[in-house]
């Protein structure tokens, strides 16, 4: 399990996870994503492209990222999951919390950040 | 294959089933709905089949084709308990102000063609089935 951080800035945090995201994965992860994330009180979009599994261990991670976040009333964006980790996703009702985009710009906007 | 109730045990036993699977050339929906059972029943076991361990805590582990299928038995000689009865997560509740628990459970019912669950000899045995050939 991999994790790039993508931006760091005032204005957002953007981190990518690559591999898989079972119980070896949060471990290796947990501790860099938090920091990456929650930690630092912005709106944060995840890339999930190059994720290729997530069972329900990761989708506490991600679900105990947005419960931090919002209490910075900060938001969490899903960008661009492959189609089985979308599906995982989705079955387990979690877009209603953790919403899937596409694109960067509309996880911008959907933070409502300015784009570009 | 037997592991111990460790995650370091899990882990073998996922690589394990990475070998199995590339092994059988499993088509990639099959390749998730495996490893996604096998991570979701023996985690479960693992968190919640010996509230008060005491003795060896075992889990006896297979993975088989059999015809198409790609059938998975996880038997632990922990308390009774089906998984196949355990309520469903409150999906009217929003992710994250849900009751934590039941997740893993739900997903190993949803990804699994078939289930079935019996007790014999003081230990619990789950059957599941994944269709191989999608």
């Amino acid at each position: 399990m991999e994790l790039q951080v993508v931006e760091q800035s005032d204005a957002l945090s953007h981190v990518a996870l690559r591999g898989r995201l079972d119980i070896k994965g949060v471990s290796e992860s947990q501790m860099k994503f938090t920091v990456a994330t929650s930690l630092r009180h912005k709106p944060t979009i995840v890339d999930l492209s190059g994720l290729e599994f997530i069972a329900s261990l990761g989708m506490g991670m991600l679900v105990d990222t947005v419960k931090a976040l919002k209490r910075s009333k900060a938001g969490l964006v899903l960008l661009s999951p492959q189609p089985m980790v979308r599906e995982a996703l989705v079955s387990a009702h979690l877009t209603g919390v953790c919403p899937i985009v596409e694109t960067l710009d509309e996880a911008k906007a959907k933070l409502g950040l300015s784009q570009g | 294959m037997t592991i111990g109730r460790d995650t370091a045990g899990l882990i073998r036993l996922s690589e394990a089933v990475d070998a199995f699977l590339a092994a059988q050339s499993a088509p990639p929906r099959a390749e998730y709905r495996v490893r996604l059972v096998v991570e979701e029943a023996v985690t479960n076991v693992i968190k919640y089949a010996w509230p008060d361990p005491t003795g060896a805590c075992t889990i006896e582990f297979m993975l088989s084709r059999e015809s198409n299928d790609f059938v998975v038995r996880v038997k632990d000689n922990g308390v009774a308990f089906n998984p196949l009865l355990a309520p469903q997560p409150d999906f009217d509740t929003p992710a994250d102000l849900r009751r934590t628990g039941g997740l893993g459970v739900y997903m190993v019912k949803r990804a699994s063609d078939s289930a079935a669950y019996r007790r014999e000899d003081e230990h619990n045995i789950l059957e599941l089935r994944i269709r191989g050939d999608e």
